[in-house]
């Protein structure tokens, strides 16, 4: 069952990507080709694909359970909001809470994880930055006393 | 012969104690680099050339010290390619297919072990190659133009959807999902923005970085926390350091042979070690996966891709160092770095600085000692990394892809991207479809479209060059076998074979509701 939704879904990406593509400027200097006909065969592609899929599916999926469902969107809030905190707060202390909120999904003890997200990140910081001179921010709310 | 002369002058230049210790440093600069998720061997040459600049050698040792970190990051990607399922290079996808799954089976040890000789054999055969058939092979390259190049690509889709993962229909869908993706971005012929809804930052296309920690590891995330909850903790175990003997042997030929695969596909300018280290898992697939192994874990499947784009590696420096054109991206930071220091490859360069040339391939022979003679016995080290209990392994990795990813631009966006595809990762999991093919079809998609668009336009609209040549009617041929095969011969040959796998395959069951 869930091959033959994904199949649809997959249909109806296609249809949007050969609609989407039909929409893109032509250039005045163009090859042949042109920009729109590859994008097309792969919708085209896609949607066949989908279709025999659809028609014959091929395996059972088990979903996960609702609570481990929460508990997954939960790891990818916190996968978004790593990303947004890193600027504001700086990599050590962005990446200290995420280390201790994702080692927190993955069973460890609070105490634990926050401390080793503590030295995980500083060290990360330490070599990256430091050691490799690649640039990690340091965080605008830190900004001033560096 | 004048070759071989030559070859041994280069280790003349290549066996000073100076360059012997850069290689080593090198090697081990590079291994470590590569390991960490993400980290592939061109970021790994860009983080260390400010350093090796700045430690001012004379540019045979510079050479050398810089094929040493390629070499390095090279087997550094197979580490984490089978130790955490995250490869850092293209050309490391296809050792996760069977070297993540040797590893979750406790077999971590014989995968990193095999990976490093088949690394060293590959290595080996092919500089020996790169010695007698340079000129040569100049000439076989040169004869693929960019018909040639899009078949090319066309079959290695075709065969890796049809061998990746249980079902060709499925393959065919990540590849073309991968496909989907790989358009966003620029025109590369016309510069026209192409389903970038607007957003500057995707003018450049989906980075190759985000893709790779997304589908991978985030995807691999989320995948770990679902079995902790649902299917129990697995235990992971650590098994032997080292291959057997038997397994070694059962993988000679297999090595063998992609070594050849991986040299010749390699001096081909472009994409070498990706298609190379592909081809030569479906390869030999097809002619030595029997019981259906390939794919749950069987040596052999690490041990052809491993031969294959380490060979590769000297291929590509044919057309570097013979025709002045980069055989990789690697290979073009190579360019830069050797015209930085006013030294121009191209077709008199082996005449012009028989020296440097020579000294090269010596030193890229000994990085490749180097590499086995370092890493075989760290390879018991490397396993403890398995040991690391997974709620400090997991966010570690996680943290590390994140630096990696938002090493490339400084960029918040490229995080989000990452972070949807990690989402499609674990969706295209559950759903059986296999995510090789997906990545594989965003790094040749734009040269399998760029490709085409350039031939048609060399030949002013007329398709007819894309059969114009015996090379292109052979690889046409190929596609269509890699095609009708799967679909004739549908009766999975697993089914008699192995019980567990069986159980598994429902391509014949009645129609499932759910």
């Amino acid at each position: 069952m869930s091959d033959r939704i994904a199949s649809l879904l997959l249909i109806a990406v296609g249809a949007v990507f050969i609609y989407l593509a039909t929409q893109i400027q032509t250039a005045f200097f163009s090859d042949p080709l042109g920009a729109r006909w590859v994008p097309i065969f792969i919708g085209i592609f896609l949607i066949g694909s989908s279709v025999a899929l659809f028609v014959q599916p091929r395996s059972t999926v088990e979903w996960p359970p609702r609570d481990t469902l929460l508990r997954l969107v939960l790891t990818l809030a916190g996968f978004i909001a790593y990303g947004f905190l890193l600027n504001p707060l700086g990599f050590i202390a962005a990446t200290t809470i995420a280390f201790a909120l994702f080692a927190l999904q993955f069973g460890g003890k609070p105490i634990r994880a926050v401390l080793a997200g503590a030295i995980f990140a500083v060290a990360a910081y330490l070599l990256f930055s430091t050691a490799l001179d690649l640039y990690l921010p340091t965080g605008a709310l830190f900004e001033r006393w560096f | 012969m004048e070759a071989f002369a030559a070859l041994l002058g280069g280790f003349e230049t290549a066996l000073t104690l100076q360059n012997l210790i850069f290689v080593f440093v090198g090697v081990l600069l590079g291994t470590l680099i590569g390991m960490l998720p993400g980290i592939g061997p061109i970021n790994g040459i860009a983080i260390l050339i400010p350093i090796t600049f700045a430690l001012d050698l004379n540019p045979t040792t510079m050479l050398i010290l810089f094929a040493g970190i390629y070499y390095g990051s090279q087997y550094g990607n197979s580490i984490s390619a089978i130790l955490l399922n995250v490869p850092g290079t293209a050309s490391s996808v296809a050792t996760t297919l069977d070297g993540y799954e040797m590893a979750k089976r406790g077999r971590a040890g014989p995968a990193l072990a095999m990976s490093a000789i088949a690394s060293f054999i590959g290595g080996t055969l092919s500089i020996f190659g790169l010695v007698f058939l340079a000129p040569a092979l100049a000439q076989f390259a040169i004869r693929f133009g960019p018909a040639e190049y899009f078949v090319l690509i066309v079959f290695t889709f075709t065969t890796i959807s049809a061998l990746t993962g249980k079902y060709f229909v499925k393959g065919l869908i990540a590849t073309g999902i991968g496909l989907v993706l790989a358009t966003i971005g620029l025109d590369p012929g016309t510069g026209v923005p192409r389903f970038t809804f607007g957003q500057l930052p995707l003018y450049d296309g989906i980075d190759f970085v985000s893709a790779t920690i997304g589908l991978f590891a985030v995807a691999e995330v989320f995948q770990l926390l679902e079995q902790s909850r649902v299917g129990g903790e697995v235990r992971t175990k650590i098994g032997r350091a080292m291959v057997s003997v038997k397994e070694f042997w059962e993988s000679f030929w297999v090595m063998i042979r992609s070594a050849l695969t991986g040299f010749l596909v390699g001096t081909l300018p472009g994409a070498g070690a990706t298609i190379a280290s592909f081809l030569a898992y479906s390869n030999e697939q097809r002619w030595v996966d029997k019981e259906g192994s390939f794919g749950q874990g069987d040596v052999r499947g690490v041990a052809a891709p491993e031969a294959a784009n380490n060979a590769s590696v000297s291929g590509a420096m044919i057309p570097l160092l013979t025709l002045g054109v980069p055989g990789s991206g690697t290979t073009a930071v190579m360019l830069a770095a050797l015209l930085a220091l006013n030294l121009n490859p191209g077709p008199l360069f082996i005449q012009q600085q028989p020296d440097l040339f020579w000294g090269l391939i010596a030193s890229m022979y000994i990085g490749n000692v180097m590499l086995l003679v370092l890493n075989l016995p760290l390879v018991g080290l490397f396993i403890r990394v398995l040991l690391i209990p997974r709620w400090v392994l997991v966010p570690s990795v996680a943290v590390i892809g994140y630096v990696a990813v938002f090493s490339v631009n400084s960029s918040v966006f490229d995080l989000m991207v990452m972070t949807a595809l990690g989402v499609l990762g674990y969706l295209l999991r559950k759903l059986n479809i296999p995510v090789a093919p997906v990545i594989l079809a965003l790094v040749l998609g734009p040269m399998m479209e760029t490709n085409l668009r350039r031939a048609l336009s060399l030949a002013q609209g007329d398709a007819t060059v894309l059969v114009g040549s015996p090379i292109t009617i052979v690889l046409w041929i190929m596609v269509a076998a890699s095609v009708i095969l799967p679909i004739v011969t549908r009766k999975n040959p697993l089914a008699s074979a192995s019980p567990a796998a069986e159980s598994r395959d429902e391509e014949d069951a009645p129609p499932l509701n759910d």
